[in-house]
Order: C-alpha cells, then structure tokens, then sequence
C-alpha cells in the first residue's frame, strides 16, 4: 500500500487518514507520528487498522493511534477509539485478551549508591519472590471461586484488606483499584479455572519488574508532585489480568461472533466483533472486563507487597523507612466510561483504549488529591536496555485524544526476527557490561524482548510532547530487570 | 506438502497452515500452535478429551478449537496432539482429542489466545489460513 498517497500530514506531530479511504468508515483516523515514526508505522498492518476502527457504529469523532502504533490484532496496538454509550457498540478487541494490563511505578527514598552493591542480591530476591513466567503459580493463596469472586468485586482493596499492600496504594491507582460495575457472574467457570492460582504472578512475554534509577527530570514542579527527584531509584511493574482476563476475552469473543448478525454490525475484521452498550450482551461483557480489570489490579497490588518484602530482606529496614510508596498506577488496555464535551454538548463516552494509556488533565477529581494540580501522571515503559519516562497529561489531550496518550516504545522487530538476530544470553551479557542486570525465566523471551526490538522511546514520547497531549516529567534508566 | 510455516507479525505470532481439506487444517493448525508452545518430544497419548464447537463458520470452529488447546494445556497441564475431528456442516464440530502430562517449566512462551485477525480458510486443491496469536 502505498500510504504517501492516501495519508494527509495535519502538521509535525500528526497525520489524518481520510475518511473516504475505505467505504464503510465513519470517521477519520489520526495518527500520531512524526517523519520518522511514520517511515516504520507504514512498513506493517496498523494504518489499515485504524482505518477498520472506524467502522464501529457509535465512533464519534476520530479513530486515533498513539505514536507507539504497531500492527495488533483487529485493533492496532495503540488504538484509541470512543463510542457513544446512547447508540454506540463495545469491542473486546478494542482492548484485548490482557484486560487491564497496565503499569504501576513505585518511588523509594533510595538513592543508586545505597543501592549499586545489592542490586544483584536485590534482583535475584525479586525473582525468587515474584512468580513470573510460563506456568508459574501464585503466591496468594485463594481458597474457592467464592473467594475469587471477592477479588473480582473489590480489585486492589480486597488485596490491601488481606495486607498485601498499603491503604494509600489504592488512592494512586486508577479508580481507586477497582472499576464499578464488576459481576463476577458473568465470568465462565474456564476464567475462574485459570484465574485461581494466579493472582501475583508477573506472566511472561512483554511483562517485567524493573528497578531504575531517575537520570532526568524535564518537568520540576510535576516531579515534585509525584515526590521523583535525581537518582531516585523507582520500581516499575508492568502486567495485568493474566489467563482469567485472556479467558474472559476468549468466551466474549464467541459471543459476540454471533451477535453482529443480530444486530446486522459490518466489519471488515471478525477480531473487530462488537455489540451495543446498551444490550444485554454489552452489559455482560462490561460487567466481565470490570470483574478482569479488578483481578488486574489485584494482582499488582499483591506483586507491590511482594517487592516492599523482598527490599525488606535485602535492606533488613521496613518499607516505610526505606520510602516504598506508590507513585501510579494506570491501565493501558481497557474501556471507560468518561464525559466529553463534543461540539458544546457533553455525551458520556465508551473510550477503548487498546495499549494506549489514560491522561486525565489537571483539575480532574477522578485523579489524587496531590496530583490536581498538575496532571495525571501517564507512565511510559520503554526496552530494558534504554529508558522508561514519566508523562503528565497535557492541554490538547481532552480536546483531541479523549485524554489518551502513549503506552510504550512500540516494536519495530517482530519476534522471530529478533529471535534470528539476538541470542538471550549473549543480551544478558552486553546489558551486565551496560550496567543492568537482568533474569529471565526464558532466554527466548529475553531474545524476543531485546531492545533492539523496540523504538526508541524518546522519540515516541517526544511527538506526544510535541503534539501537546503529554510532557515528559522525568526519564529513568533500568538498573535491573526480571522478565517472565 | 508442508504442514505450516511461521508468519512474521510485529507484536505477536502468527503461522500459515496448508492441507488438503478442512480436517486436515485443522490438525496442522494445532500443530504449529504445539510447535510454538512445546520442545518437540515423543508424547504417549494416554488422555482423553472430547469436545463440542459451534459457530457460525469454519473459521469460528478453527478459533474455538485452538483456544481449549490452549485452556487445557494451562489449567490441566496436558499437551493435546492427536485429534480426530466430525463436522456437521459449518457450525457444529466434534473433536476426540488425546494428549499427554507436560512439565509446565518447559512451556515454551505463554500464547493469550487464537484470534480471529483477517482470518479465512481458503480451500482449493490446497486450503490455506493465516493465524495470528496473541503473545
């Protein structure tokens, strides 16, 4: 396909795909993306992606892609598209089978010389103490789908409750750790199987903990809000829902593969299958994401009292002493309800955002109390080699992207490709050398999950700055990593 | 004739499976899926499962099918690789499937899911499809 032809360049930071490019859409796609970008953006499926997007019935506005947009599956990677709740359909593609796989960065008052000659001690403690990888169960023990079906209610506070974590966690995480409107009825006895003896296990492919060290701050005023100062060591976490979410995607899917015919919904891709909000189906489905999205949360919850123990052994101080407090915590696959004004009318809005992170602006209440001045912080991980960034939302982000900006550095290899060039351990060699040590439950995965892999971040985050719907807060550097 | 091939895809995994008539894709579909989730090991086939699908196509069969291979091998443990299939049409489907214990360390990646992305079955003198995973 040749895109030059078809994509109009808006300005630096952001290309239009015309509506009139695929009978059938309903909007125009915007892309967020400079030059550069845009070269290995049109090199894979994704632009046709966020052409398909468009389709759904309900799309108002725009069909948007962040500037860390990679070819997915139905949805790109990096997909943001609202619908209207009035007349508007819900697609589990539209946030994919890790419900609510998101990130939670964790500050500590620890500098990188308290920590330079633990780290080894410290990382290897961490994969001790954190299930991560293929197969792994659970520390958390749940006794029956009763006491699962609790978790799914209650999300992150039901793990506080069980003193995995701390009261105030739940005040910095998004909605609190818990999405309303959760049935756990609507969740298939398959889920529930699958859920059971994961909650606190990382997984595996591109999940991972990370301890780093802050090397920049871009923005004084929001850092001092999120308490990030130079050389702060931070612990970044990055999962979700795991098999119970995969499961819940899985079973709606079927579902909902038959209830376009009932509802005569055209779409040029069956991973697109959607329904009205406003059906039974829709609600079924609504009701399951929040019950996943609330085991998402849970489970971070639970992995961020797995850490604050492990840092204890290492340190033999308490956590409180040694300043581990949560900073954020963010989803970057899920659907909300949120409010838009759109042409002076306000119309409450499904936003799927589909690897594609929540900027809420500042003065919003849905964010803390300490943060209103400044802005949702938006966390930003990169490759394990580079860097990661902490964002806060920006002006343009309400009016124009349905307060959404980027989740990652975005892949730039595929995973057999990088698997032909990088071998893992000869990767876990060169990134000791660089400084950063790593475990991996795989070398193959490592392999997959090579820097190389990756675009740079930097750039990624810098077209969000540029087009205005984030700013860079901080940067941090990976000092140790454990990948699943 | 080749039974699949790897597909590059940018942020997941994706095979070409090729046969000479729906049973057969479908039985090389699991197999690629296998070869992407297991070392290639002699199994005994000493577990029996039996299955029912419905759907509104082939291709919605093809989907069911390779998500339970992927639910029993993570709840039960159990690699399933010798099936036998009985299609009613394209909505009804029957499978008698038969596998083995594994060791959960040596799973190879953890696949999320089958997706239905741009997926068809082309039938001809060869049938052909195209299977993203979700990695």
């Amino acid at each position: 396909m040749n895109w030059d032809k078809i994509l109009q360049r808006i300005d630096k930071f952001r290309f239009r795909l015309p509506k009139d490019y695929k009978n059938g859409m309903r909007v125009d796609g915007l892309i967020y993306a400079n030059s550069e970008l845009m070269e290995s953006i049109k090199q894979d499926q994704a632009i046709e992606q966020v052409a398909n997007v468009a389709f759904l019935p309900g799309i108002e506005r725009l069909s948007l892609a962040m500037p860390d947009i990679h070819w997915g599956y139905g949805f790109p990677v990096g997909g943001v598209a609202a619908t209207r709740v009035n007349d508007g359909v819900i697609s589990p593609g539209g946030i994919g089978y890790d419900i609510n796989c998101g990130v939670r960065l964790l500050r500590t008052s620890l500098t990188k010389k308290d920590i330079k000659d633990k780290i080894t001690d410290l990382v290897d403690r961490l994969f001790y103490d954190i299930p991560c990888g293929v197969g792994r169960e659970g520390r958390v023990h749940i006794k029956n789908n009763k006491e699962l079906a609790q978790v799914l209610k209650e999300g992150a506070s039901w793990s506080v409750k069980h003193s995995y974590g701390d009261k105030d966690d739940l005040e910095y995480t998004e909605a609190g750790g818990c999405l309303e409107g959760a049935d756990p009825d609507k969740i298939s006895k398959e889920a529930y199987k699958r859920g059971i003896n994961q909650l606190g296990t990382l997984g595996a492919g591109n999940h991972f903990l990370e301890i780093q060290e802050v090397v920049e701050i871009f923005d004084k005023k929001s850092a001092q809000k999120f308490e990030i100062f130079p050389g702060q060591i931070t612990i970044l976490i990055h999962t979700g829902s795991r098999g119970l979410g995969h499961q819940v995607c899985t079973d709606y899917l079927v579902i909902m593969g038959r209830a376009i015919y009932k509802y005569a919904i055209n779409l040029p891709d069956r991973q697109l299958a959607c329904v009205p909000i406003k059906s039974q189906e829709g609600e079924d489905y609504l009701s399951a994401m929040a019950s996943s999205a609330n085991f998402a949360w849970a489970n971070r919850q639970c992995i961020t009292h797995f850490i604050r123990e492990s840092f204890e052994k290492i340190f033999k101080k308490s956590y409180e002493s040694l300043g581990i407090r949560q900073v954020y915590d963010v989803a970057h696959n899920i659907a909300k309800m949120e409010e838009y004004e759109i042409e002076g009318k306000k119309k409450l809005l499904c936003v799927h955002r589909k690897g594609a992170t929540r900027a809420f602006p500042a003065g919003s209440l849905e964010i803390p109390l300490n943060y209103r001045e400044v802005g949702q912080p938006v966390l930003v991980p990169g490759d394990m080699g580079r860097y990661s960034f902490i964002l806060v939302s920006a002006s343009k982000a309400k009016e124009e992207s349905f307060s959404s900006a980027c989740h990652g550095a975005g892949r730039l290899l595929s995973r057999s490709q990088a698997r032909k060039i990088i071998h893992g351990r000869d990767l876990q060699k060169k990134l000791l050398e660089q400084g950063i040590y790593i475990k991996s439950a795989s070398f193959s995965t490592l392999a997959e999950e090579a820097p190389e892999a990756y675009k740079d971040v930097e750039d990624v985050v810098d077209v969000c700055e540029g087009a205005g719907i984030s700013r860079k807060v901080a940067k941090m550097k990976p000092l140790g990593v454990i990948k699943g | 004739m080749r039974r699949f091939s790897f597909l590059n895809h940018a942020a997941d995994l994706g095979i070409i499976v090729y046969g000479k008539d729906k049973k057969e894709i479908f039985y090389n579909a699991a197999l690629g899926l296998l070869n992407l989730l297991y070392p290639l090991i002699k199994f005994t086939p000493k577990i029996n499962y039996q299955f029912n699908f419905e759907g509104n196509s082939d291709e919605d069969l093809l989907i069911s099918f390779l998500n339970k291979i992927l639910y029993i091998l993570e709840v039960e443990k159990i690699i399933l690789f010798k099936f036998k299939f009985k299609f009613k049409n394209s909505d009804s489907l029957f499978v008698d499937a038969r596998g083995d214990k594994i060791d959960s360390f040596k799973i190879k990646r953890d696949i999320k899911a089958a997706t239905y992305h741009n997926l068809k079955i082309e039938k001809g003198k060869i049938w052909k499809t195209k299977i993203i995973f979700d990695v």
